[in-house]
């Protein structure tokens, strides 16, 4: 057993979440192997492989990308926030729908 | 893997082939030497296009893998890891229309993984309430019951979900869990003043015909089992939710389609029966929060997709005899089409992309072109790997831009908690 060699099942989760954490363990430098799977398409698990270089733990690559994940939600929260009040300040409001 | 090691290990010799062919683009080897040498910022060029576009050819979309690997464009000196700080420069974002039930909006600068997730969490992850169990009184009408359950499941019903909770299967109906709507319809035909055959009252039943109930089920309890125990009206428990959640939010109010303290169904004109003179209907709906993922009634987007920016790119001039081929092929087929211009006159009129995105309707035009012989080397039809378009099609319950934000907060709390277990 090693710490730098790990298999996280994800519990109800599906590509959604094993994508994502695949693509940003990827990007990371010091991840050598990181891949997903998803056992079989009636059950609702994923596992996610994680091999790093030694530099860090599994579990801590792991949690780098899941934090990197949130980072990049919270930056497109905040973009499309600023985006779209810009969007509506620049174009007038439609006229409201009558209400039946 | 085998393409990068050749480019590598012909980058010396290619460095002073390149010196001699000068501007010849390096296809011509120079005198003396019988070998073909590659011009290496040619190659890296075209390995830099293949990194960022799909190209879409006539018989197949190539190049269409998204190499996520930190290291996989090491040997060409590009470091493929992801910063915080990269991420931020690089990503862009602007709504291109914004209606009451539609966004339309282009992202670049992110990978389609989470462009994915993002659309997947819309579908199917993103809650909203919809009529789970119903009560049926009195059904005499031909549309059976469970047909006509299923039905009133399908009806989009604007609350905003935010402000309620999950209910699971032993948790008593309350008014944070449970929406509680009323229908209860009988068709007569009328009789008019001489007696004769009147006209059918209630002969269709719409979805106007649920009643919300703001205190609570009206059935009389069934065996000492209440149907709903509200301890509070639900316009007052709204209103409440609403301060609360404002307040959580730090002053900005949560924005809905609609006023915050009533709930009714998003449109009044969904035929759900027809009746005859004689029949009835009459039945209480409970409504519950779900996901689409378990049900697609409770899917809040009609749909929502996202498709990467196409680019139609002329590789060569298309001149004279070739430029007819070109409009009559890919432009002529409309008079109000503009995406390509023929400029000039005799042989040297030319081909002007106008649009370079192209449109719906010449893109396949022209990728169909380009496998022609000959036409390979003259136009071709990119994709940007990292530069989407995104749309998404609301039903109603939230407004279409709440609903991405919201589905980003999902991707981002599904991360949480797999981060707080580990």
């Amino acid at each position: 057993m090693s710490v730098y060699e790990k298999t996280f099942t994800l519990k109800d989760e599906d590509h959604t979440m094993g994508n994502s954490v695949r693509y940003m363990l990827n990007k990371n430098p010091q991840v050598s192997l990181a891949g997903y799977s998803v056992p079989h398409p009636m059950e609702r698990s994923v596992n996610v492989r994680v091999q790093t270089t030694g530099e860090v733990t599994a579990t801590a690559a792991m949690r780098d990308a899941l934090l990197d994940i949130i980072s990049v939600c919270d930056h497109v929260h905040d973009t499309f926030d600023t985006k779209v009040a810009e969007f509506k300040a620049k174009t007038p409001a439609p006229m409201e729908a009558d209400k039946k | 893997m085998g393409k990068k090691a050749g480019a590598k290990g012909g980058a010396d010799d290619a460095a002073g082939a390149s010196a001699a062919a000068g501007a010849d683009a390096g296809a011509a080897a120079p005198a003396g030497t019988s070998r073909y040498r590659p011009d290496m910022s040619e190659v890296k060029a075209e390995l830099e296009r293949q990194r960022k576009f799909v190209t879409c050819a006539a018989d197949e979309n190539k190049h269409t893998t998204e190499y996520a690997y930190s290291g996989a464009y090491n040997s060409v000196g590009i470091d493929n890891t992801f910063t915080m700080e990269g991420f931020r420069d690089a990503f862009r974002l602007e709504v291109t229309a914004l209606d009451v039930d539609k966004v339309e909006f282009e992202m670049q600068g992110i990978s389609p993984a989470i462009a994915n997730a993002f659309r997947r969490i819309l579908i199917a992850e993103v809650p909203t309430m919809a009529i789970e169990k119903v009560f049926i009184v009195n059904n005499t009408c031909i549309v059976q019951d469970e047909v006509f359950a299923h039905r009133l499941g399908l009806v989009p019903i604007r609350a905003d979900p935010r402000l309620f909770e999950y209910r699971s299967e032993s948790e008593a109906p309350s008014e944070r869990n449970t929406i509680v709507f009323k229908m209860h319809v009988k068709c007569v035909r009328e009789t008019t003043a001489n007696g004769t055959r009147g006209a059918l009252i209630n002969e269709m039943v719409y979805s106007n015909s649920l009643q919300w109930l703001p205190l609570g089920s009206e059935l009389p309890p069934d065996e000492e089992v209440k149907f709903s125990s509200f301890t509070q009206s639900q316009a007052d428990f709204l209103k409440q939710a609403n301060v609360e959640a404002t307040s959580a939010a730090g002053g900005v109010a949560l924005k809905s389609s609609g006023d915050v303290d009533t709930i009714s169904t998003v449109h009044d004109d969904i035929l759900l029966a027809k009746m005859v003179a004689g029949q009835e209907i009459e039945l209480e709906a409970h409504c519950i929060k779900g996901q689409g993922k378990e049900h697609a009634k409770w899917s809040p987007v009609g749909t929502a997709w996202y498709a990467m920016v196409p680019q139609v790119e002329l590789l060569a001039p298309v001149t004279g005899a070739d430029a007819d081929v070109f409009m009559e092929a890919c432009a002529n087929f409309s008079e109000t089409h503009g995406c390509y211009v023929c400029e000039g006159v005799g042989a040297a009129r030319a081909v002007r992309v106008a649009k370079e995105r192209g449109c719906a309707m010449c893109l396949e035009r022209v990728r169909t072109l380009s496998g022609e012989p000959g036409w390979g080397e003259k136009i071709r039809v990119l994709k940007k790997k990292d530069h989407f378009i995104f749309t998404v099609e609301g039903t109603g319950q939230l407004p279409p831009e709440e609903l991405f934000k919201e589905a980003v907060k999902v991707l981002a709390s599904k991360c949480q908690s797999v981060l707080s277990t580990l």
